[in-house]
């Protein structure tokens, strides 16, 4: 061929050694949480029997579920054959890794007893959901290493079809067990949904390809490599269509929640409770993380600019952190019905909504996990060849101007 | 090169500061882990190789027929353990260790040897440290139910090691035969204990 | 053969004589079952038992605390003021219907489901159920996940969130790992009642009956037989081992 794309690696600049050094110190700050909680125990947290699982939960649930959607742009160029985005699968790829490294990271520091993680890898049962993730994730992390390795090494480039596939597959399955977690919570109204599966899958489509848009503007102007206009209107019509679909899932879960009196108490607790979790989820995920985005990718005065591309998938992932807080955490705060339609009370928080407030090792911890990722991401990407020479539009696409043409054609039409 | 000899010296160094652990157990120069005498009698519930082996499989093996299935004798107990092995001195018998303490007190018995092989025990993260009742002159039968614990170990997937699987079989074997082997005489022997001393008393509690 | 010492006879003689205390207590208290003929301490429980509970909220007082107190102090299980962390195995629920103002109390501890949802979901299997029906932590292979919590519909479950000594030898418990109400299998084994059932008794209530539900003729499935009980969150179909009456 005689446009071949050439791959290098980002250039060790200062920029580049000032973001490692951000990034361990974060992961230090980390570290020194990690060890005070282990000393200390999670009262040190703002977790406790009534909201068991808390901010890291969300830290790790949002990078896990984002793992999966980072792959996205790879899918889309192997599976589906669309050749321009064949040049931006190996960063989906090393994203996919990275993520998940960083939310499974998360979630084992925040173990009851992380030493004993040999155990979970050892010791299986299979009726639990759980186990199953476990087993997901790691055959994630092989796949995609596959993958890459077919992407990356020219001699396994025929490879990459079935290879990508298969990553395809595994991963639906892997957000389908991620949202299962709570979907098969059957005691707790807020969860017990089969439409939760869909709706992280969604959600995994939005925030991945919202993390990929990030990373790949911040590695382009770190190092020169302007992103072409057309790619770059591509995937950010791809990320509006995704905003959109969780919005719709979202509104379809609470709908249906509210048609029928017992599941409708979830329901109004959330949309109108009056906690802080109706604020979150109105303000946090509605307005700032899905209206908003959508608005600024659609709007003509800021459809073509790459800045508010930028704020809109920082937005996007905001509010996609504000409803994994609103699911996980909103979840738990709604008190179990052990007498549906009674007043209770006792010493156990029966019958009272159940605060939260993280606490700051817990905040160190998740952001520690988030810092561990940029700083892999940002290390492979300075080591290997992920990333195109040049990410315009006419060196990632042979047929760009062709495509275009038809496109405006069609747009006149 | 100079340089690489002085490495290489102090490699050689290392080396002969390590191999006399493992060559001469006996040589006096070579650090021992203090083993504290047993606090009351003087032999265990099995034979004292064969406790050193295998006291951890014969812990976990009995910890899962508790678990599980409810089996509670004594013999093999972590309380049956403390009860003789829990140090007065120490935290373990005579003082709770401080609630703040963010180190679980060990007795020393266990947590001796157990630093030295550098093997971690996590024990005493759940369990007590005392025992449930200290009863002076307390004696437990010695080697007693020990085909029962050799089918267990056959039985159990971790690898045995085979030569002294069998050196404890032929022991037991002499045991069952009325050999010469030293063998507590539950019945009369004023050291071994009642029943009374070894039930577990709910009003027990006296630390409450 | 003759010389070795049968351990075997020696630790069922003990077992023996260990229920005939217990026996000797049934007699003068009512509301607790004498146990069937004892299990041998050497012999594993089988599903030819399933221990359970009964509890009759009519003769539960809201003043009355006698159940949770006792559960604290047979398991060791502190009190560090600090409510929202501290563990509980049991606690005492009033419950009031806004409709007609009637109100009552009980306590709610683990239910002891046949198809227990924490077990189900625990993801090393550390959460499980004894073959009597007595549903345990495994806490050697508890990670300390909490998914069991998230699971439990009945909020019966704690986490162990601080440092914890002076524990009990029969209640071994740690930070880190989740536990519940273990039915005081260390007292069941031994052919013995759960503390709170005794403290109960022993607070002239009588509102727990504890007792063998595979066994027609015990007094709880005597009681069963005859009054209307319920299940706590029936519609989840747990076949609970804990029943109540009067709510």
């Amino acid at each position: 061929m005689k446009n071949r794309i050439r791959f290098r690696e980002i250039e060790a600049n200062r920029g580049f050694w000032a973001l490692l050094a951000l990034m361990g110190t974060l992961i230090g700050l980390a570290a020194l949480a990690f060890f005070y909680l282990k000393i200390y125990g999670h009262v040190a947290t703002g977790m406790n029997n009534q909201i068991v699982w808390g901010l890291p939960h969300v830290f790790a649930i949002l990078m896990i579920v984002a793992a999966s959607g980072a792959l996205n742009v790879a899918s889309i160029g192997s599976v589906f054959g669309r050749k321009v985005y064949k040049p931006l699968a190996p960063l989906s790829g090393l994203l996919a890794v990275t993520l998940l490294i960083g939310g499974l990271a998360v979630l084992v520091l925040d173990l009851g007893r992380p030493d004993r993680l040999i155990i979970a890898m050892t010791h299986y049962n299979f009726k639990s959901i759980f186990a199953w993730n476990i087993i997901l994730y790691n055959g994630f992390l092989v796949i995609v290493a596959l993958y890459l390795w077919t992407l990356m090494e020219r001699r396994m480039n025929r490879y990459s079809k079935p290879v990508g596939l298969a990553a395809f597959l595994w991963r639906l399955i892997l957000t389908t067990g991620t949202g299962s977690i709570f979907g098969f919570l059957v005691a707790r109204d807020a969860y017990d949904a089969a439409i939760l599966a869909p709706m992280f899958i969604l959600m995994s489509f939005s925030i991945g390809l919202a993390v990929y848009l990030l990373t790949l503007m911040a590695a382009a102007s770190g190092n020169n490599r302007p992103i072409g206009h057309h790619i770059m209107n591509r995937l950010k019509n791809l990320l509006g269509i995704f905003i959109a679909g969780v919005l719709y899932f979202v509104v379809v879960f609470h709908v249906t929640n509210l048609y029928s009196e017992q599941n409708a108490v979830a329901s109004r607790f959330i949309l109108a409770g009056g906690t802080e979790h109706t604020t979150i989820f109105w303000l946090v995920y509605v307005v700032i993380g899905s209206l908003l985005p959508l608005a600024i990718l659609f709007a003509p005065q800021t459809a073509g600019n790459p800045r508010a591309i930028g704020l809109a998938s920082v937005l996007t992932v905001i509010g996609g952190a504000g409803l994994l807080y609103v699911i996980i955490i909103g979840g738990q705060a709604l008190p179990l019905q052990l007498f549906p339609g009674m007043e209770v009370s006792s010493s156990f928080a029966d019958g009272q909504v159940n605060a939260y407030t993280p606490s700051l090792p817990e905040i160190l911890l998740g952001v520690g996990g988030v810092a561990l990722f940029v700083a892999m991401t940002a290390v492979a990407m300075a080591v290997l060849r992920f990333l195109p020479e040049s990410l315009a539009d006419d060196k990632l696409d042979p047929h760009y101007s062709a495509e275009s043409t038809q496109e405006e054609a069609a747009a006149k039409a | 090169m100079t340089r690489l000899r002085g490495i290489t010296g102090a490699l050689a160094a290392a080396l002969l500061a390590v191999l006399p652990v493992a060559a001469s157990a006996n040589d006096s120069r070579t650090p021992m882990p203090v083993i504290p005498p047993a606090v009351q009698g003087d032999q265990c519930v099995e034979e004292t190789d064969y406790m050193r082996r295998y006291h951890g499989r014969i812990l976990n093996v009995h910890r899962d027929r508790t678990m599980y299935d409810g089996i509670r004798t004594p013999r093999h107990s972590l309380d049956n353990c403390l009860q003789c092995h829990a140090d007065p001195q120490s935290a373990a018998v005579s003082t709770p260790p401080s609630p703040s303490s963010q180190r679980q007190q060990d007795p020393a018995f266990c947590l001796n040897c157990h630093t030295y092989a550098g093997i971690t025990t996590d024990c005493f993260q759940c369990h007590a440290t005392r025992p449930s009742r200290i009863e002076p002159g307390y004696r437990h039968p010695l080697h007693s139910g020990m085909e029962e614990m050799l089918q267990s170990i056959r039985q159990s997937e971790e690898p045995v090691d085979a030569e002294l699987l069998e050196r404890v079989a032929d022991y037991v074997q002499s045991a069952l035969n009325g050999a010469d082997e030293p063998v507590d005489d539950e019945d009369g022997a004023p050291e071994s204990h009642s029943a009374d001393a070894v039930e577990y008393d709910s009003n027990q509690n006296s630390d409450r | 053969m003759s010389k070795l010492p049968e351990k075997t006879d020696t630790d069922r003689r003990r077992f023996v004589a260990g229920a005939a205390v217990v026996g000797g207590t049934v007699a003068i208290a009512p509301g607790v079952t004498l146990m069937a003929a004892g299990r041998p301490a050497d012999e594993a429980v089988t599903d030819k038992v399933r221990w359970g509970l009964l509890i009759d909220s009519n003769k539960c007082d809201q003043g009355c605390n006698a159940c949770v107190t006792a559960c604290k102090a047979e398991n060791g299980i502190p009190d560090f003021g600090r409510p929202a962390t501290d563990a509980q195995w049991i606690r005492k629920v009033d419950v009031t219907d806004p409709q007609t103002g009637n109100s009552f109390s009980l306590p709610v501890m683990c239910q002891h489901c046949e198809h227990p949802p924490c077990a189900d979901v625990c993801p090393t299997g550390a959460s499980f159920k004894r073959a009597d029906g007595i549903v345990l932590v495994d806490k050697h292979i508890c990670i300390g996940c909490r998914y069991c919590m998230m699971a439990c519909p009945y909020k019966a479950r704690s986490f162990v969130h601080e440092p914890v000594a002076n524990q009990k030898p029969h209640a071994p418990r740690g930070m880190g790992t989740v536990e519940s109400c273990t039915l005081c299998v260390h007292r069941v084994d031994r052919g013995a009642i759960p503390a709170c059932v005794e403290a109960c008794v022993g607070a002239q209530r009588g509102a727990m009956v504890f007792g063998d539900l595979n066994d027609p003729n015990s007094l709880i499935s005597r009681r069963l037989r005859e009054y209307p009980s319920t299940q706590i969150r029936a519609d989840l179909r747990l076949n609970t081992g804990v029943r109540y009456r009067g709510i």
